[in-house]
């Protein structure tokens, strides 16, 4: 393994083990098209030597622009086999974005798809001196450009193969000159303030994010992988494309990108990463198109939608069922769940793979009911794959088990740091940067976070989103109330405790299942005022905060909390339209009962002002107890 | 020598004259385009060229070849393919097999070698489909190949009828307003298409619009109707400045 250090070496092994094996596919002309092993390496190797004929030096920078395509890939192995640095750039980038990248980077070939992408660096020409040739792929559009500077894909190819008979062993040379430390590639971050950094990741640093991503999700080179995430994003760079060169995935490609969702079903592919939002989306119009459909196609949907759900259950409690919930699950997939997937082209997904940004349980439960368990995956440019879910281990609150190769700390501001062969090594031309990511080997990720007691990863808030308490603790308020919020009991939580000694929570019970347990224990109530404030239901709501507080450290562990009289209610302002908390709001209306809470007293009456949809107003008067919860034992 | 030869052309419709001794000629290597108000004779013209009018007098030669006693099926075989003011296809098939229906003329095989589909039968198919793939690639509708085309939107099926009249393999294309009803990035795409075939196929077109920001873009000669009769003929630039055809047509 230590000998297949780079892409391009990695790339010639899985040649010589298996020359004819499909490597990637793409659809042209309506017809899937594929290409072997021999075809990749032989596409590489001659656009190699193009490059070294056109005066690429080790270290100097190749710009690729394009949709993904095989040739997309092949270019950028080809750049690398000849010691050259991959700078992605993406497709709907305007001219003046390609031209910043482009100087930023000191590139000096481009190699762009069609005509669109051509444009774009013969607009800028004038402005980068240092480009020396356009490589262009899709010769669509282009046959009246006579310019010296373009040259096609195929005779660039032509190109390759005279320069080796006047250089033999030119490739061989260049490619074993390189090494796993080598710079891969740049990957620009846009920043959230500023101009765009561009993170130098190496070959070593990429194949291990690589290795740790298929060691958590096994694929062979039978496996497909739909790639159509942009390529000049690292997470393409870090799973597509060391899947596919270390453990020879195969990598397929849409024939436009509007026909992706097409392609995708006629691929079937065993790989699915999407980012929370297109899980979402895809959710959705499952349940959209079904309210449209069929009287039948409802009922069937809505009958099997609960078996899927009694699935996650059984999941959840570690449990595999009876015979009897196991053929009805198996039923609802052969009738309701498969051809549901099918149209997603998940039907035959065996993995599948979010990150980015946390996901509804809503939305990660509709999934599994589906059949479909989203696993999640934690990296960053700079740090590298972090963390995910082994199949066997999937909890929706954490991001998983650390892989083998990286480190974590928490930082005493509870900042996730992470080393391991799988960083980055540094900003290109940014030192300052640069020495304030990696500190003492260390990549400061910014986000906040902590290992529970699984030794899963868990992901609090971005660093700037936390909240601190007076004695400097950092929490993140978020995170708690969200934990709560996954409780059937919680329908709401605001967290207090900035400048404050400890954490406190205002809760609102969800009164249908809240209501629906007293029931079932023969509690009496009579309004939600009244439900809210018994002491059986403070017990019931304590033994969730108990649990959140499990993975909390003794400061930030909630320590009182209070179960508000009535629902936070839009008309009344306290919530945004879209159901989010106004924090400063909520703190000026209820300011009686927060300074009683941190006063210690043990409950409060308190007056407040309701405006009814009508315009009337009335005022309420309550007595609102505080509990603490590691004493309400229900 | 021109590819199209017209000569003293009149249609008469009762005692509506359609077209009035309209003659002129249509040179290989050039976009021709008609102009004229709304009745003016154009899409008769290209109707008598096409051949869904038998004109009262006058002549149609295309390539030396006299028209006049072929029907449309002939014509369609010596090459003159068009495209309909109202898009006209199959509604209930897909783009892919409205295109595929025009090959119907390059079929050699039989009724009976196709329904035996092995052999021959399937190379002839299997050929125009990738004929067919290259004409939904050149037009760029990969993405409606498999529509059904009476779903698709209106500026979607002028390409694919555009599509069909290339799969003829035409040696002259005849568009009546293929940039109807379109928005401008619709149009341009049109025109880009246009320009397109010009200069790979190396055919002549003949093109009707009313967009004159178009027509004197990319045309190189331009033939003014007005009441059946030719009232202008000449370059782009020459057809703007003349006096007869602002009055007629291009408003004072």
């Amino acid at each position: 393994m230590q000998d297949y250090d780079t892409f391009p070496k990695l790339l010639v092994n899985q040649y010589e083990k298996w020359p004819d094996n499909v490597a990637m596919r793409k659809k042209d002309f309506g017809i899937w098209m594929e290409y072997t092993w021999r075809d990749a390496y032989e596409n590489v190797r001659y656009l190699s030597l193009c490059f070294l004929h056109l005066g690429l030096q080790r270290g100097d920078k190749v710009a690729i622009i394009g949709e993904n395509e095989p040739e997309w890939f092949w270019a950028e192995f080809a750049a690398q086999a000849a010691g050259g640095i991959l700078v992605g750039i993406y497709t709907d980038m305007v001219p003046a974005q390609v031209e910043f990248m482009f100087r930023h980077s000191d590139a000096v070939i481009a190699v762009a798809n069609d005509q669109e992408q051509v444009d774009k660096f013969l607009e800028i020409r004038d402005k980068v001196p240092r480009l020396k040739k356009i490589i262009y792929w899709d010769p669509k559009g282009l046959r009246n450009y006579n310019d010296p500077l373009l040259l096609s894909y195929g005779d660039a190819i032509e190109l390759g193969k005279s320069y080796e008979k006047s250089h033999p062993g030119a490739f061989e040379t260049n490619l074993n000159m390189g090494s796993g430390d080598d710079i891969a590639a740049l990957y620009y971050t846009s920043g959230t303030s500023g101009e765009p950094k561009a993170g130098m990741v190496s070959h070593r640093a990429l194949i291990h994010s690589g290795r740790a991503f298929l060691e958590y999700n096994p694929l062979a080179n039978t496996d497909n992988l739909f790639s159509y995430l942009p390529a000049a994003w690292i997470g393409e760079g870090m799973f597509a494309t060391a899947a596919h060169l270390t453990g020879g995935v195969i990598l397929n490609f849409a024939e436009e990108p509007e026909t992706v969702q097409e392609d995708m079903r006629e691929i079937g592919p065993t790989v699915a990463s999407y980012g929370p939002r297109q899980w979402e989306d895809m959710a959705r119009t499952i349940q959209v198109r079904i309210g449209e459909a069929a009287f039948i196609n409802r009922l069937l949907y809505r009958v099997f939608l609960k078996v899927g759900y009694k699935r996650v259950d059984l999941i959840e409690k570690g449990l595999k069922g009876n015979l009897f919930w196991r053929f009805l699950i198996k039923l609802a997939d052969i009738l309701v769940f498969y051809p549901l997937r099918e149209n997603f082209g998940l039907r035959t997904c065996r993995i599948a793979t979010t990150g980015s940004a946390a996901m509804s349980v809503d939305t990660f439960r509709f999934w599994s009911a589906l059949g479909v368990r989203l696993k999640q995956v934690y990296g960053s440019t700079e740090a590298g794959f972090v963390a995910g879910h082994r199949s066997e281990e999937i909890y929706f609150e954490t991001l998983g088990n650390i892989t083998k190769c990286a480190q974590v700390k928490i930082s005493a501001e509870q900042e996730i740091l992470v080393r391991g062969p799988q960083i980055f090594s540094g900003y290109f031309r940014n030192p300052k940067k640069t020495e304030e990511t990696i500190i003492d080997g260390w990549v400061h990720t910014s986000d906040a976070g902590f290992i529970e007691e699984k030794g899963h990863l868990v992901f609090l808030d971005r660093l700037s989103d936390m909240s601190t308490l007076s004695n400097g603790t950092k929490y993140a308020p978020q995170y708690i109330e969200g934990r709560l919020r996954f409780s059937p009991y919680i329908k709401d939580a605001m967290s207090l405790g900035e400048k404050r000694d400890y954490i406190a929570v205002i809760i609102i019970i969800d009164f249908d299942n809240v209501g629906k347990w007293a029931e079932e224990h023969h509690i009496n109530y009579t309004t939600f005022t009244d439900l809210s404030q018994k002491k059986e239901i403070a017990g019931l709501i304590a033994k969730d905060i108990r649990r959140v507080n499990e993975g909390f450290s003794q400061q930030t562990k909630v320590k009182k909390f209070v179960l508000l009289h009535k629902e936070f209610d839009p008309d009344e302002e306290e919530l945004t339209r879209t159901r989010k908390i106004r924090r400063g709001f909520m703190e000026e209306r209820y300011k009686d009962l927060v300074q009683a809470i941190y006063h210690g007293d043990p409950g409060i009456d308190i007056e407040t002002q309701v405006k009814y949809r009508d315009g009337r107003q009335a005022t309420m008067k309550t007595h609102i107890k505080i509990w603490t919860p590691e004493e309400e034992k229900a | 020598m021109p590819d199209l030869l017209i000569e003293n052309l009149s249609l008469e419709f009762g005692s509506l004259k359609a077209l009035d001794d309209v003659s002129f000629r249509v040179e290989r290597n050039e976009i021709l385009s008609i102009i004229g108000p709304n009745g003016a004779g154009k899409t008769s013209l290209l109707n008598c060229i096409s051949g869904y009018y038998k004109p009262q007098k006058g002549t149609v030669f295309f390539e030396r070849i006299d028209l006049g006693s072929l029907r449309i099926h002939e014509r369609t075989k010596l090459g003159i393919a068009r495209t309909f003011q109202n898009v006209e296809l199959f509604n209930g098939l897909t783009a892919l097999d409205n295109i595929l229906a025009a090959r119907h003329i390059h079929f050699r095989t039989g009724v009976l070698w196709k329904s035996i589909y092995y052999g021959r039968a399937l190379r002839e198919e299997v050929h125009h489909r990738e004929m067919v793939e290259q004409i939904i690639d050149f037009l760029e509708i990969k993405p409606i190949r498999k529509k059904i085309v009476g779903s698709l939107p209106y500026g979607m099926r002028k390409r694919v009828e555009l599509g069909r009249a290339l799969a003829i393999e035409p040696k002259i294309l005849l568009l009546d307003e293929p940039m109807s009803g379109m928005n401008v990035e619709e149009k341009e795409d049109m025109a880009r298409f246009v320009i397109d075939i010009f200069e790979e196929k190396k055919i002549p077109i003949i093109l009707i619009d009313h967009d004159m920001g178009v027509v004197m873009d990319i045309s190189d000669r331009v033939i003014v109707l007005d009441f059946g009769k030719k009232i202008a003929e000449g370059v782009p630039e020459d057809i703007i400045r003349s006096e007869e055809v602002i009055n007629a047509y291009l408003g004072q």
